[in-house]
């Protein structure tokens, strides 16, 4: 009886120490909350690709700087000029890299490499290019990778690696091995022709598909990047056509009366959503076609006017615009039209919805009072926010990680492309030939 | 049956004073106190450190150099082991100069804070301070040229640093709420000091996805340079976590005051988005 008394207590004293050794032990360390961490871009050091020859230096000069171009736009780094590199390319090649010199220049990660031209003087020579990225502090290497490619593919490859690198570094995919379609405008003869051409996400490797003869609209890519559907008036009356890349071919989506417009690709690539006018007085509603057996489904059954659908990256529900209640407003539906709720709410206008291929956000263009809005809305509804204003802001279509919007900004008589982060930071413009509009961001490429 | 009692009573009133000697504060939350701590110094003085501050700081970009905590001042620039890196190296820190400027420029400043409150933290009084319903104590330390001021605007001058002192002061007490540590009022400017070194030195990629809070864990060596680093959670991003343990190399030595070196041994950084 005793002893269990005892034993008891005993294990009521165990238990207090024990409490009080915790106690002790939690003590041990001290916790700092991280609050504000430095928002400045990342000090990154870009060498120059190394090579034997002239050419190759070059050519290595001309990669680094895509690379460098690519990183300095996203307004995430900053890439350290090449006259501050303390390490020199003769003591790389003797010594290796010197991580103390880098730190010194404040680098915090660097990326050296190095190109070889295979088959020189050959109707086809190849560039092999090697590159590794250090962290300078942990002073080891984080990322090496090697391309060979035709070496007119060149830019290509600088995309590539920047991809790499920016993955490496931010964590989220890259943007940059890309393409933008969009509508040039030409004034020729007093006349102003549009066409459709196409660029590399920073503007390289511009081509236009159409002469300009007839007036095309709203260009898509379709998830492979082989396939553009786009409006075109080429037979007079609004109708939407399918260009196959590879081969050049056009072909009719469909021939359906009344107006055809606004289409975009499922995620899959192998359903077409739009807006169509057929059979119903005029009023536009939203279809969705199977691409393979044309078949064609109607979406919406509204008095109001339906159109610009987007779906999200799951494929399962659809964003759109319509004025049913009363204004231009955001509305969202499954894909096969079930379940219609309302998404925007509040003053002005609300156009153009495209929901990001992170899916997180849904962009859109909002009129009040006369300016015109960049805006982005969690599919929630929650939250609201605003990147950009001007007198014209339009067209906004997504980076292929969900990071970056390009938008078509009108000042004056001219239109040109812009680039914003969904930070709501880092607006410039991207130079293009001709005036440009309507753009759409194709996918990463394979 | 008595006996038991009689152990049982002593244990009990062992236990009880054990508990009452080791159980820090925060079990018995005091009241705070918010202690604005006035020092006079003359403004020539306060240039001074402003001065001195300077060339120290490319020290701390030399990786592991061992820094002598807040008090550096008389050292030049000499013999500084440095982590791994050749020997070479150690000869270059001019050049280095012009792109960094900015930086030094930066952390100057900081380093000009940090030793404004690292100088008035080392008399033991703030822990008794803390008890007076007093708002406000005028401490008087800086024993060495407290010599009155001749021009009335330099006064001014030497004043102004006051104000800084005070929104110092009032952060740390904001960032005190969200911090979980057992540290007392003194600590939590060294421990606001450090948290402000450690940011300035994190470069993270502003408006990423969330995933998980991250928790890293530091051990360090009495010179204030970095004994070991584990991530105890990971953000869910290898990059994150990555780049806080950049941060954390950049920031070594870590300023901490060399006679609290048991405190500050090892340090929990947490990020929650």
């Amino acid at each position: 009886m005793t002893g269990y008394k005892m034993f008891k207590k005993l294990q009521f004293v165990a238990l207090l120490t024990c409490l009080v050794a915790s106690i002790q032990t939690a003590q041990a360390a001290v916790r700092i909350n991280l609050t504000d961490p430095n928002a400045d871009p990342l000090p990154t050091a870009i060498v120059p690709f190394d090579g034997e020859s002239a050419d190759e230096q070059n050519v290595g000069m001309q990669i680094r700087d895509v690379i460098a171009n690519n990183l300095q736009n996203t307004g995430l780094f900053n890439v350290l000029d090449p006259k501050a590199h303390l390490q020199s390319r003769q003591s790389m090649r003797t010594s290796g890299i010197l991580f103390n010199e880098w730190r010194l220049i404040n680098a915090q990660a660097v990326m050296t490499g190095h190109i070889v031209i295979l088959g020189m003087g050959t109707a086809t020579p190849k560039a092999q290019v090697e590159f590794k990225l250090y962290d300078p502090y942990a002073e080891r290497d984080i990322l090496a990778k090697s391309y060979t490619a035709d070496l007119r593919f060149w830019r290509h490859i600088g995309h590539r690696i920047s991809d790499d690198i920016y993955t490496q570094l931010t964590g989220e995919g890259g943007y940059f091995t890309s393409r933008i379609v969009h509508i040039a405008e030409e004034s020729k003869n007093g006349k102003k022709l549009k066409k459709l051409c196409v660029m590399d996400q920073d503007g390289g490797n511009y081509q236009c598909l159409t002469d300009g003869s007839h007036l095309v609209l709203t260009p898509r890519f379709n998830p492979n990047v082989q396939k553009i559907v786009y409006m075109s008036y080429a037979n007079g009356f609004p109708r939407l056509y399918l260009l196959d890349l590879p081969t050049g071919k056009q072909e009719i989506v469909g021939d359906f009366e009344g107006l055809n417009s606004s289409p975009r690709f499922s995620p899959d690539g192998k359903t077409l959503v739009m807006t169509l006018t057929k059979g119903h007085a005029g009023n536009p509603e939203v279809y969705s076609m199977d691409i393979e057996t044309k078949k064609l489904k109607r979406l919406t059954f509204n008095r109001g006017i339906d159109t610009s659908p987007s779906f999200s990256p799951d494929g399962k529900k659809i964003v759109f615009n319509s004025n049913r209640g009363g204004k231009p407003a955001l509305y969202i539906m499954d894909a096969d039209g079930n379940r219609v709720r309302r998404l925007t709410y509040g003053q002005g206008r609300h156009y153009a919805p495209v929901w990001s291929p992170r899916g997180d956000l849904i962009a859109f263009v909002k009129e009040y009072e006369g300016r015109f809005s960049i805006n982005v809305i969690d599919p929630e509804g929650e939250e609201t926010r605003q990147l950009t204003e001007s007198f014209l802001d339009e067209s906004p279509t997504w980076s292929p990680n969900g990071r970056v919007i390009i938008f078509s900004r009108q000042m004056g008589d001219s239109t040109k492309l812009y680039t914003i982060d969904l930070t709501g930071y880092n607006e410039r413009q991207l130079k293009t030939p001709m005036d440009a509009s309507d753009p759409a961001w194709s996918p990463l490429l394979k | 049956m008595r006996k038991g009692l009689l152990i049982s009573f002593f244990l009990h009133v062992f236990v009880f004073f054990f508990v009452m000697m080791s159980v820090p504060e925060n079990l018995f939350p005091k009241e705070k106190v918010q202690t604005i701590s006035i020092k006079l110094v003359a403004a020539k003085n306060v240039k001074k450190t402003t001065e001195k501050a300077a060339p120290k700081k490319v020290k701390t970009q030399q990786s592991a150099a061992p820094k002598e905590a807040p008090k550096p001042k008389k050292k030049p620039e000499p013999k500084k082991p440095p982590k791994k890196a050749p020997t070479v190296v150690n000869k270059i820190p001019k050049k280095a100069d012009k792109p960094t400027k900015q930086i030094q420029a930066a952390e100057k400043e900081v380093k000009k804070k940090e030793e404004k409150v690292a100088e008035k933290k080392p008399e033991p009084r703030p822990a008794k301070l803390d008890k007076t319903k007093d708002k406000k104590n005028i401490v008087q330390d800086n024993s060495k040229e407290a010599t009155p001021v001749e021009d009335p605007e330099d006064f001014l001058k030497a004043l102004s640093f006051i104000e800084d002192l005070k929104a110092e002061q009032s952060a740390m007490f904001e960032g005190e709420e969200t911090e979980k540590t057992t540290v007392n009022v003194a600590e939590q400017a060294e421990l606001a000091v450090l948290k402000k070194h450690i940011e300035r030195n994190w470069y993270k990629t502003p408006g990423t996805k969330f995933i998980n809070p991250l928790l890293l864990r530091l051990k360090i060596n009495r010179d204030g340079t970095l004994s070991s680093m584990e991530v105890v959670e990971s953000s869910g991003s290898l990059s994150l976590d990555n780049s806080l343990k950049r941060a954390v190399r950049k920031a070594a030595p870590l300023p901490i005051p060399t006679d609290k070196y048991d405190v500050f041994k090892e340090i929990e950084l947490y990020w929650n988005g």
